[in-house]
């Protein structure tokens, strides 16, 4: 009951940050549903077992864990992503800074 | 002097990417303005007097404010050097390890050939205390490259290449660092460039060896460019 709860609210909080500050509208409709689905298998945790059933699985354990570790690559790529642009970005900006304020050797000013 | 060289020298522009090359960029950078060319050192956010040696050595500096890796520092000196009318471009590394008596070579060989890029080949040169470890990985570098981008070469990983002002133009390395040589011959298959190679000599020193490419770093290269093709 305690666990279920937490992580109710855990999954309730970043649906919330989700939905408020990132992304268009479909991303923010897909995470609630996410947040709903998720909920109801908290809740209903005996109904994940009828799933894995239906697969050919023996246990909603067993069936949930490989579709987070999916989700997770998924994430995680996501992430990369992301830093990639980053790091894009940085060094556009490190290497218009240093063109800018490049410099001749002494020999080659004027006097 | 006059070696029968036919381009003019002052629109070669070559291009050093540094990082706390303190204590050898003079010689280097010496070593190159004597061939009569221009010549830019990109300092690569150095902890070391790398950009005070390379003003008061003569060449022109350009200076990342942070460490972004050889190939964003070689990126950036192609572009200052194609802002001051570079009809051709050569990448050279600052270690001391390449000769810089072969720039003009490979450069006339690059114009008399109509190629757009010329790759320096220590395997076609002379490579100098080269351990045998080096080789074979060197040599396991020109198979995947063949493998993933159809180019054949018989030396995958030299810093010492010339190219053509237009060549240049297009070239846009994204890889910031090691992996660039590989990008380098990713793009010569995607823009379908002629390409020719060239021998030159490579020393490895002590300092050289010290300074640069782990062996375990061809891994690293490999993971880059995986990881950069799918955050397209």
């Amino acid at each position: 009951m305690i666990v279920q709860a937490t992580l109710s609210v855990v999954l309730a909080a970043t649906a919330l940050y989700y939905a408020t500050y990132r992304g268009v509208r479909r991303h923010r409709l897909f995470v609630l549903s996410g947040f709903v689905i998720a909920t109801y298998f908290i809740w209903n945790p005996e109904h994940t077992t009828l799933i894995a059933h239906y697969f050919g699985i023996g246990r909603g354990l067993d069936f949930i864990l490989p579709v987070f570790c999916v989700a997770l690559l998924f994430m995680v790529v996501g992430l990369y992503r992301k830093v990639v642009a980053l790091q894009d970005d940085l060094t556009l900006l490190s290497r218009h800074l240093a063109l800018r304020d490049s410099s001749e050797p002494p020999s080659s000013q004027g006097g | 002097m006059d070696s029968g060289i036919q381009v003019s020298r002052e629109t070669v522009w070559v291009v050093i990417a540094a990082w706390n090359e303190g204590s050898v960029i003079a010689d280097v950078v010496r070593g190159v303005l004597a061939q009569g060319v221009q010549l830019v050192v990109v300092d690569d956010g150095s902890r070391d007097e790398t950009a005070s040696v390379v003003l008061e050595a003569g060449a022109c500096l350009v200076k990342h404010p942070i460490n972004l890796g050889q190939g964003a520092a070689l990126q950036t000196g192609i572009e200052f050097a194609l802002s001051r009318g570079a009809s051709f471009v050569v990448t050279f590394d600052a270690d001391g390890q390449h000769d810089p008596t072969e720039i003009l070579p490979m450069v006339d060989f690059l114009h008399q050939e109509g190629a757009d890029i010329c790759l320096g080949s220590r395997f076609l040169g002379t490579a100098k205390n080269i351990s045998r470890l080096r080789v074979l990985t060197l040599k396991a570098a020109i198979c995947f490259t063949w493998l993933t981008s159809g180019v054949t070469l018989t030396d995958a990983h030299n810093g010492f290449r010339a190219m053509t002002r237009s060549c240049a133009q297009r070239l846009c390395i994204k890889q910031n660092r090691m992996a660039h040589a590989s990008e380098v011959i990713s793009r010569i298959a995607e823009e379908r460039w002629s390409y020719r190679e060239f021998p030159v000599t490579i020393v490895y020193s002590d300092y050289s060896v010290h300074k640069g490419q782990r062996l375990s770093g061809s891994l690293k290269i490999l993971f880059e460019l995986v990881l950069r093709k799918i955050s397209k």
